[in-house]
């Protein structure tokens, strides 16, 4: 049963996945596959996918999967060591137990599970964060999902520690196409951190991640939205995430995205409450035949609004990094405050980097800029280095680690922090111990 | 006017060749409505085109008939009906124009008036047909002999084609091809005139080229070809269009540009763009489709782009700069303005190919009243092109809170040594800002000029001088009733 | 007659704000220099603002009148153009415009507005470069966009270098020693002290008693929470710099 994934050869009401499927779950599905098989696979002729290019995905052909594998043994390699947090692992998009001891008023489940038993409790939320119609993969997902992870934290509640799931890809046999669901609801005044790891089990056939999460801060709630994508070197791993931010509230996310062969992280917040903000933070590093992605929408739907995008780049050779951040401020919006900036460095021949931050704006009465740069490391800096007796080499990875860690700051102090830099100095070592060898 | 008359002349001789089997009327001043390839072949009879330009207007138009009308601007107009307009119309006789000015639109003469234009300009701009067009035909004259004698070649591209056919022939669409795109592939077919520029080996031009250009161009029509060759070690400055509104009867613009720069050879190309933009609900306008290229091809050579864009509906115009010599700069400078229901997408293209190539883009739009404005831009670095180096500053201005203004840039790294840098702001005039000038005594509307003058001020001191001057009042006038 | 009457003015922020002024009253006559002293948060910047013209404020009751007319019935800058002037606390930067310019441009505003010709290049030249060389501004700033990249005395010496050049009736100083060291405010106060005049009048604004030893003021006014709470002479101002303005703290209630 493997499927191009240009011509799904389903009928309409096969997608209906569940038994029981409330009848706007089966119209989300059914929308999902009409946009899907109208605009099919993106390609590098629409805007929003100019610099990525699935057409790789065609050469293989994909099952879907069917939902039956376990954990295999595997010893979390390149997930984040958080051993204080709440931890609830994922396989291929389905959670394998949920975490206990959560505080009252904090529900961690199975989507598949919810649907089946309350399935009224996900009406307000599943599929009312993006228009379909814009994004073909959403729609996809939209489509053909199956299981995910909801998070849903009550009015006023506090999530007492990180929650940290850990997503691992399992493909023992054959290449797989997955598409988890996840759902976070933040009621008013509700504070929480979720924290995510993206791995693949060693060894697995190459599978394509088509993950969406929807997520909703409510009026004041607070959330903290951390990932981390080091999925395998055959890894496709394309996220979706849609963030509502009520009044007051805030959402503050950091991506480090370091594995994975294509790796898109698309990101469409919306300020929709006056006094919403949201910071947006992240780090990617590629290298040899790496694709990294990071394709940002902010949306200042009401006036009072503020957001601030941070990203930084480190390519490698023959790796290629995309930065595409809109800010947009519809009319009437008025006081926003929209930053963004993107810095890139690109550290051998072969690397490429694609920068396209934009703006789109309607009211006057805002602050809104940009600044991108892309070159390589510092000269002066470097010999400032190697002048103090540095070796060249461990003066470039000093470099690029302080360039890194600046914008790894930005996650909360302590364990959180720690376990991000470790990622990055895990990623370093890797990077160096090829360099040596080539 | 002497190149008009020698045009006229040409096609009057052209009468009669009937080559193509084609239906139309050679004697005819306009070219019925549509286009097809008899319309293609009667332009080129009428201006009695050599086979290869023929071919190659063919090639265009078949290629044209293949090609879809971009949408990825961020601009809104009804569909353009290509089959509804003339290709091709004679100048227009004397006999039409105006006798005085006192037979012209008193909005425009007010207009002339703000601007500070002499009165004898403004009769050149308004089309009127007196002897002080004659006196200024003996000026060009002037001109045009003292360029001559130098070397420098300044001509309409159709007399260029006659006399100097292997020059064309090398250069033309050799900078834009004909495939190019939609608008420009359109041009490559049907166009009617334009300028030709040679500026030969080792000699810096000493005149603005606006200087003659001013008293001379007119009618060159709705599809402009334009094209300047700055040989190896020479330099010349080029001034296009006029402060002034002028005259158009066309809605649809789709001119070409192409620069051409040898080794340690610069060009200074400056636009002043301000046709009619409608009125205040977006009615008319000018449709201004713009494809505007330099190649640097040699190397230590420079193409300097000034744009000030004041006018027409609708601005569609990204003029670039394809850095190949190996040190070759690129420039681009730009003032754009859209109030009313004016949009405008405008922006440049620094291709980087060789090597310590380096470009500058300073970008200063202004939007008011219900006009949308678009910054796009392109800077790419080639893998070859070791230590170059780009810096983009894209500002936008917006006027009232009815309006739009966007920067869409992209920046495509291929090379680890080149650098680049790209900044960009959007702010509004701060009540600050005015209460100071307020509190000076400055009247309002004159704070808000003197306020936009001095963010666009980087831009426009790049103009020739008395062109900067002259756009600072322009500024002004465009921005009029922007503010309440 | 009186240069600027004030009488009973009440001012509030715009849109339904909170009151500012609670009723000031004060007479400049030609030729006089008053103070207003005045803890933080008392008015006294909203006074030089609202007298001004500037937006934000909204004036619910009282009068001002300057020069036997209405100023509240002017526009900003049809204020500045009948001779009031205001060196800003804080003066605003404009990118791109040159000082110079900027300088001409509203001499220019002022003089058409009088029916009178555009001055001549050579004079404005003659008259900004004596007064720049007074106020020890050097002619590099008069080149340079206004405010932009102005140290905070430079700030304030162009006010004042501004100032001359306007040739006002009435010039309201506030807070200009605000951000200044004791030679550069020496300096400013000389350049103020230089443009008293029989048929000048002036509002100092100020915090603390230190301007006023340069600037010796006829009459000082101590303004409490929105009124003034005590008027007196110079002495007034040394009363204090020694005893405060706690003394005052119920007198406004």
């Amino acid at each position: 049963m493997t499927e191009t994934l240009d011509l799904i050869p389903l009928a309409p009401d096969e997608v209906t996945l569940g038994v029981n499927e409330p009848a706007w779950l089966a119209d989300l599905r059914r929308a999902g596959l009409s946009v899907y098989r109208g605009q099919g696979l993106p390609t590098v002729r629409v805007e929003a996918w100019k610099y990525t290019s699935l057409a790789g995905l065609r050469k293989i052909d994909h099952v879907r999967d069917d939902g039956t594998l376990g954990l295999s043994d595997w010893g979390g390699r390149g997930a984040l060591d958080l051993p204080d947090a709440h931890t609830v692992t994922l396989v291929n998009g389905r959670p394998v137990g949920v975490p206990d001891a959560l505080p009252v008023g904090v529900r961690v489940a199975s989507l598949a599970h919810l649907l089946e038993t309350e399935p009224d409790l996900l009406t307000p939320y599943l599929g009312r964060g993006a228009d379909l119609s814009d994004t073909p993969m959403g729609a996809l997902n939209a489509a053909l999902m199956a299981d995910g992870l909801v998070v849903l934290v009550a009015p006023g509640v506090a999530l007492d520690r990180p929650l940290h799931m850990i997503s691992v890809t399992e493909a023992p046999d054959h290449a797989r196409h997955i598409h988890p669901r996840h759902l976070v609801v933040l009621g008013a005044g509700a504070d929480a951190t979720l924290v995510e790891s993206r791995v693949t089990a060693p060894g697995a056939a190459p599978t394509l991640t088509n993950m969406v999460t929807d997520m909703v801060v409510g009026e004041r709630a607070r959330l903290r939205h951390l990932s981390l994508a080091n999925g395998g070197a055959e890894a496709v791993d394309l996220g979706l995430t849609t963030v509502t931010v009520g009044a007051e509230a805030a959402y503050d996310a950091f991506t480090l995205t370091l594995g994975g062969r294509l790796v898109r992280h698309e990101g469409c917040v919306r300020l929709a409450g006056a006094g919403a903000e949201t910071r947006l933070r992240g780090a990617y590093g590629v290298r040899e035949a790496q694709h990294v992605d990071t394709t940002l929408r902010v949306d200042h739907a009401v006036a009072d609004t503020t957001s601030d995008q941070v990203f930084k780049g480190v390519v490698d050779a023959g790796g290629r990094g995309v930065f595409q951040g809109k800010t947009l401020v519809r009319r009437d919006a008025q006081r926003s405050d929209g930053g963004q900036l993107h810095k890139a460095l690109v550290l051998s021949r072969d690397a490429e980097v694609y920068t396209k931050p934009e703006l789109e704006i309607y009211a006057d009465d805002v602050k809104c800029g940009h600044g991108a740069t892309v070159g390589e490391l510092d000269a002066d800096q470097l010999f400032y280095l190697m002048a103090r007796g540095i070796t060249e080499a461990d003066a470039r990875a000093l470099l690029v680690e302080a360039f890194l860690d600046d914008v790894v700051e930005a996650v909360p102090e302590g364990a959180l922090r720690d376990a991000f830099l470790d990622a990055v100095r895990a990623w370093q070592a890797r990077r160096h111990a090829v360099t040596w060898q080539a | 006017m002497v190149a008009t008359q020698e045009t006229v002349e040409r096609i009057a001789e052209a009468t009669g060749r009937y080559k193509y089997g084609f239906i139309t009327d050679i004697d005819s001043d306009k070219a019925p409505k549509g286009l097809n390839e008899d319309i293609v072949r009667f332009i080129s009879a009428k201006k009695d085109e050599p086979d290869w330009l023929l071919e190659w207007r063919l090639k265009a138009y078949r290629h044209w008939l293949t090609m879809r009308e971009p949408s990825w601007a961020k601009l809104g107009y009804p569909p353009i009906d290509y089959q509804d307009a003339y290709y091709y119309a004679a100048p227009k006789s004397p006999e039409d124009a105006p006798k005085s000015l006192d037979e012209v639109d008193p909005e425009l003469l007010r207009t002339y008036e703000k601007l500070g234009i002499p009165l004898r300009e403004q009769e050149m701009l308004a089309g009127v047909a007196v002897d002080a067009v004659f006196d200024s035909v003996s000026v060009a004259t002037t001109y045009k002999k003292k360029l001559e004698d130098m070397g420098v070649i300044f001509c309409p591209i159709s007399e260029a084609v006659q006399r100097y056919p292997e020059l064309v022939q090398r250069y033309l669409g050799s900078v834009v091809p004909y495939s190019d795109n939609f608008f420009a592939t359109l041009n490559s077919a049907v166009f009617t005139d334009g300028s030709f520029v040679y500026v030969p080996k080792g000699l810096r031009c000493p005149m603005e080229l606006s200087t003659y250009f001013r008293i001379n161009e007119r009618n060159t029509g709705q599809f402009e070809r334009t094209l300047i060759i700055a040989d190896e070690g020479s330099y010349v400055s080029y001034l296009e269009g006029c402060t002034a509104p002028q005259r158009d009867e066309n809605q649809l613009h789709a001119a070409v540009v192409e620069l051409v720069t040898m080794d340690d050879a610069e060009i200074k190309y400056s636009t002043v763009q301000n046709w009619y933009p409608g009125d205040e609900n977006g009615k008319g306008g000018i449709y201004n489709f713009v494809t505007k290229r330099g190649a640097c091809r040699g190397r230590d050579s420079k193409i300097m782009w000034t744009q000030v864009e004041t006018g027409s509906a609708i601005t569609w115009k990204y003029p670039s700069c394809i850095l190949q010599g190996d040190n070759s700069v690129g420039e681009f400078y730009s003032v754009a303005i859209t109030n009313n229901a004016q949009q405008a997408d405008t922006g440049t293209k620094m291709i980087h190919i060789g090597k310590n190539t380096r470009s500058r883009v300073i970008s200063k739009g202004i939007a008011a009243g219900r006009a949308d404005q678009t910054y796009r831009g392109l800077v790419r670095m080639m893998p070859k092109a070791e230590g170059a180096r780009n810096y983009t500053q894209c500002d936008s201005l917006l006027i009232g809170d009815r309006c739009g203004a966007h920067t869409v840039p992209y920046i495509e790294t291929r090379n680890p040594t080149a650098q680049v840098e790209h900044e960009a702001t959007t702010s509004r005039i701060s009540d600050d800002q005015l209460f100071y000038c307020l509190q000076r005594g400055i009247p309002q509307e004159d704070a808000v000029t003197l306020i936009v003058n001095g963010f666009c001020k980087e831009v426009l001191q790049t103009l020739p001088m008395e062109f900067a001057v002259e756009a600072q009042k322009l500024v002004g006038v465009s921005l009029e009733g922007s503010v309440g | 007659m009186a240069l600027l009457e004030i009488t009973d003015l009440h001012a509030a922020l715009e849109d339904g704000g909170k009151p500012i002024l609670k009723g000031v009253s004060l007479t400049i006559r030609p030729g006089e220099v008053h103070a207003v002293m005045g803890p933080n948060g008392a008015g006294k910047s909203t006074l030089s603002n609202v007298i001004a013209g500037r937006p934000g404020f909204v004036v619910t009751g009282g009068s001002v009148t300057y020069d036997g007319q209405d100023l509240l019935a002017l526009d900003a800058d049809a204020r500045a153009r009948a001779g009031v002037f205001l060196a800003f606390q804080y003066p605003v930067e404009i990118p791109g415009v040159a000082t110079a310019t900027f300088l001409k441009t509203a001499i220019n505003a002022r003089r058409k507005a009088a029916g009178e010709p555009e001055i001549e290049a050579l004079e404005f030249l003659k008259r900004m470069k004596a007064n720049a060389k007074a106020l020890g501004v050097v002619e590099d700033m008069l080149k340079r966009p206004v405010n932009v990249g102005f140290s905070g005395g430079e700030k304030k010496r162009a006010e004042v270098l501004q100032m001359a050049m306007l040739e006002p009736r009435l010039c309201l100083l506030d807070e200009t020693d605000s951000g200044l060291d004791i030679d550069a405010l020496r300096v400013v106060a000389d350049g103020v002290n230089a443009l008293r005049g029989p048929d000048r009048g002036m509002l100092v604004i100020t915090h603390y008693q230190r301007l006023l030893d340069y600037i010796v003021p006829d009459v000082v006014h101590v303004l409490v929470d929105g009124r003034i709470v005590k008027s007196g002479d110079k002495a007034l101002a040394l009363d204090l710099e020694a005893h405060g303005y706690a003394q005052f703290a119920g007198a406004a209630a």
